[in-house]
């Protein structure tokens, strides 16, 4: 077949591209068909919102969002002599000037200095506690933990911020377990003259050498040695051991773990350990327990 | 009113020259789609859509004679049926057999009226509708239609020999109908 047009093509053509279309089905509709037609053609186009207007309603919302949290967190946002609680997010009171303006000079070469070290804390938000001492204990956020400081206030009664040697560090001072526990805010006027991590001390029990403890303890009693290092006897095996091997190494004699053989034992410390009934084995207490 | 003025004052955006333009051609357009599209719920969407292209495009069209005009319309037109088809997945022609050379009866073509044709013309499959459409009424070779629709040069021509076929039985029915009739 070949892409010519068939001569009965122009018979089709002449029924199909009649000027009259016929009249069998009459189209009813071309008015309402026109009416939809035009409603599309004269339809306003919708507006797009750009894309910088929701990024510019994101950044509002998460401003709106910080103080907002804060004043539901803290409830006493409005001590501090007067200082609004907005003021801790960095919005002076005046609202003129930026946080770090309001400082006196002697403290902003130390802020610096603090602020060049290695660790960056997170103030905002810290909460204090007054202690019986006079002293305000601060729970400062460090990247993601969370740690008690000492805080010294200048322009409290009494105190002024003379010379640069008394703005140092204060020194770390026991965390009383009896401090009242007033929360307070800062306010950008609070002079944070130092402050000085405290780790959580760790519970270390002294080792002691087994002569330190008291020869005549024999019973499961506890007692204290000549030293005063407590000490209680404590029954853990009912059969003495005998005949464990005997580990040797670099640094000496190495006994097993639960015993040792009488024969391997020194004379100079068998008579401290005569009187030790074998099936009994003594730790220290320290004094906490 | 001239039709040129119409189109003038439609690409400046006069509701009324376009509602003449359109009361000009819809009837002979939706005619035209209906030979491609079978349902004339979807052949006046498919209407709809062609003249709103034609509206939103007639800025850009320069005015060169009444039959550039149809013919730029008519092409429009024949694109959105194409579309509408394709949109429903018609277009699923797989065969492609030998293509036959089959010879429709013109004296029984001429004796027939237009919508007794376009009557006939929609009893045909999609396919072959499609095909015949294009290469009968709008002129087109095999190879446009193939790259229109989307199939292969050969697998045109086999519908179009299908659509002839069929379309020759259909005829012998209706000239032994006609007969009949006349010698009534």
């Amino acid at each position: 077949m070949s892409n010519e047009r068939p001569d009965d093509a122009s018979h089709w053509i002449n029924k199909l591209e009649d000027p009259d279309p016929p009249a069998a089905e009459p189209w009813t509709g071309k008015n309402a068909a026109w009416e939809k037609l035009y409603s599309r053609l004269h339809e306003k186009p919708r507006r797009r919102i750009p894309s910088w207007y929701w990024a510019a309603a994101a950044c509002l919302l998460l401003v709106l969002y910080i103080p907002v949290k804060q004043a539901i967190r803290g409830d006493g946002g409005m001590k501090m002599g007067g200082q609004v609680a907005d003021a801790e997010d960095g919005v002076k009171p005046n609202g003129s000037k930026a946080r770090g303006a309001a400082k006196p000079r002697g403290y902003a070469k130390e802020e610096r200095k603090e602020r060049e070290g290695a660790q960056s804390m997170m103030t905002d938000g810290a909460r204090k506690e007054r202690t019986g001492n006079d002293q305000e204990l601060a729970t400062v956020r460090i990247g993601t933990n969370k740690r008690r400081v000492i805080v010294r206030r200048m322009g409290d009664e009494g105190e002024k911020p003379a010379t640069k040697e008394e703005a140092k560090l204060a020194v770390p001072e026991p965390i009383s377990g009896s401090a009242t526990t007033q929360e307070t805010r800062y306010a950008p006027d609070d002079l944070v003259l130092g402050m000085v991590i405290i780790p959580p001390a760790k519970k270390k029990l002294r080792v002691v050498h087994i002569n330190e403890l008291d020869p005549t303890g024999d019973t499961s009693e506890p007692g204290k040695s000549n030293t005063g290092v407590s000490w209680a006897a404590i029954p853990y095996i009912q059969r003495p051991v005998r005949n464990v091997p005997i580990f040797m190494g670099n640094t000496g004699k190495h006994f097993f773990h639960f015993g040792r053989p009488k024969a391997q034992v020194e004379p100079s410390a068998t008579a401290a350990t005569d009187n030790i009934p074998p099936e009994l084995i003594k730790i220290k207490l320290s004094p906490q327990n | 009113m001239d039709i040129a003025q119409l189109v003038r004052e439609a690409k400046q955006g006069s509701a009324a020259a376009q509602k003449c333009l359109f009361d000009l051609l819809a009837d002979k357009m939706l005619l035209h789609c209906r030979r491609y599209v079978k349902n004339r719920e979807n052949a006046e969407e498919v209407l709809l859509d062609g003249f709103y292209k034609i509206f939103k495009g007639l800025p850009a069209f320069s005015y060169e004679g009444e039959p550039a005009l149809h013919a730029w319309i008519k092409k429009i037109m024949v694109n959105e049926c194409l579309m509408f088809l394709r949109k429903k997945n018609a277009f699923n022609i797989v065969t492609e057999s030998e293509a036959a050379e089959i010879s429709l009866d013109a004296q029984i073509i001429d004796e027939l009226s237009a919508a007794e044709i376009l009557d006939l013309l929609l009893q045909l499959p999609v396919g072959y509708r499609t095909v015949f459409n294009l290469y009968i009424i709008e002129g087109m070779n095999h190879r446009e239609i193939g790259e229109l629709m989307g199939i292969s040069e050969g697998t045109s021509k086999s519908q179009l020999s299908k659509a002839r076929s069929l379309l020759q039985k259909m005829l012998a029915q209706k000239g032994t109908d006609y007969v009949k009739r006349k010698t009534r």
